[in-house]
């Protein structure tokens, strides 16, 4: 028992390289041959790494709290998702669309242009850049309310910010109105802004459905191929497939 | 007071998140870079915006835990890197509420990094909360005086500053009690030693 506070003593004192050269050399020679007293000196150095992860969880905690203030303030606002409500209504609607315009368009053709874009087509989630006690932009409220006309309408009045160009792109895409779409998402997917990725999908399904397949090929090509993309899993080895066999027709 | 708005290269990062005493500017460059990335992953796969801070959190304290340990060596960028341990970490949350959405056929592992973050949210999601635990057990003082000396590498005269003892002596007779309760609180905890002890050669 002594021996081994004794050796608890000298081990933390190695540790905390308090130890004289000589005192140090005798230590490392008897660690070599020593089995026991090796595994002495790795529980103390896992207690001290146990030290070093508080350390760390805590120094981020107290960053964390300031950083989300200065994020909120500079997205003049905190995150906030849309209610669960409101989200399963409007999966639920898509899911429904989706499948009436799929079995309709199955029973047309097997590979088009229309059943790739519906199959691959995901709604942008408004889940946004907005405080609990801050009401939605005009945009913003009326894409929730599947008001497209009214969005696009919209542009005149208001002073957009990327996300609400998204809106607009997504809203001409709802309306067909694809030309206008690929201006729109050409414009975000080549500017630094927080929708970038998001306007790369929706380019690439807008050229889809515009027949465009050489153009969307290179952009769902770089979202399959960029790991951190956040549209990534929606973009499959099949849709790809697809539309490169629409391209050869 | 303004804050200086530092940028930084991911081999600046890495040597600024080794450097405990600098690594507060890195921390703050890598929220305003990564944050609204993966929080917007969280918020399009169930999440909620706790879920999205709480994961962010998770996902820094890992990366600094790994930088420290010299165990990111680099083979993808940050971004990359973060993304995927955010996505492992929030499927690991998902599948302890034992939500449907963590379905791992969606998610399947692409390539080693994939398997890497798993691996580390999977540890994280076994263990999190164990560390805290333990370190509760230490009791308050103990925590204090071994945080000073090991994390903000303080000397034993500059602890005295802080703490209430009467010599340098008595602090460090104090640490190295300390010290030997932490060392018998983690080695009671199987899970906890076996996961810490990876992080000890770099």
């Amino acid at each position: 028992m002594d021996e081994t506070l004794h050796n608890d003593e000298l081990l933390i004192r190695y540790l905390d390289g308090e130890l004289s050269v000589g005192e140090k050399l005798a230590l490392e020679e008897r660690l070599r041959t020593d089995n026991a007293l090796q595994e002495q000196l790795t529980h103390l150095r896992v207690a001290v790494q146990a030290v070093k992860h508080l350390g760390t969880a805590e120094k981020v905690q107290a960053v964390h709290a300031e950083m989300m203030k200065e994020l909120k303030s500079n997205n003049k606002g905190k995150v906030v998702s849309f209610s669960k409500l409101v989200r399963y209504t409007m999966a639920v609607a898509a899911s429904i669309l989706v499948l009436f315009v799929g079995v309709r368009l199955y029973l047309n053709a097997q590979l088009s242009p229309e059943k790739l874009y519906n199959e691959s087509f995901v709604d942008f989630n408004v889940s946004a850049a907005r405080g609990s006690n801050e009401n939605f932009s005009e945009i913003e409220n009326h894409y929730q309310q599947k008001a497209y006309e009214a969005v696009i309408a919209d542009v005149r009045s208001v002073n957009m910010d990327a996300k609400d160009s998204l809106l607009v792109g997504l809203a001409y895409l709802h309306q067909n109105r694809t030309a206008q779409a690929v201006g729109i998402f050409q414009r975000l997917a080549n500017s630094a802004n927080n929708f970038q990725q998001d306007a790369e999908f929706y380019l690439s399904l807008s050229y889809l459905k515009n027949k465009e397949y050489s153009k969307a090929l290179p952009l769902m090509e770089k979202i399959k191929n960029t790991p951190s993309h956040l549209y990534r899993e929606y973009v499959t080895e099949k849709v790809i497939e697809e539309t490169k066999k629409l391209n050869d027709k | 007071m303004a804050l200086r708005k530092e940028t930084f290269t991911d081999a600046e990062l890495i040597d600024s998140l080794v450097n405990e005493t600098r690594s507060d500017a890195a921390i703050r460059f890598m929220y305003r870079e990564h944050f609204e990335l993966l929080s917007r992953y969280i918020y399009n796969n169930s999440g909620n915006e706790q879920d999205a801070e709480d994961i962010f959190q998770e996902v820094m304290v890992a990366f600094i835990n790994l930088i420290q340990a010299g165990k990111f060596r680099g083979e993808s960028s940050i971004k990359t890197f973060l993304f995927s341990l955010n996505k492992n970490i929030w499927l690991n949350e998902l599948k302890r509420r034992g939500r449907a959405e963590a379905r791992e056929e969606k998610y399947e592992k692409q390539n080693v990094q994939e398997v890497i973050t798993a691996d580390i949210a999977m540890e994280l999601t076994q263990t999190k909360s164990e560390l805290m635990k333990t370190i509760n057990e230490l009791g308050d003082a103990c925590k204090k005086i071994l945080l000073l000396f090991y994390f903000e590498n303080r000397s034993m005269k500059e602890i005295l500053d802080y703490l209430p003892y009467e010599n340098e002596q008595v602090v460090r007779n104090k640490k190295s009690k300390c010290l030997k309760k932490m060392e018998e609180l983690v080695r009671g905890n199987q899970n906890l030693y076996r996961q810490l002890k990876n992080y000890l050669h770099g």
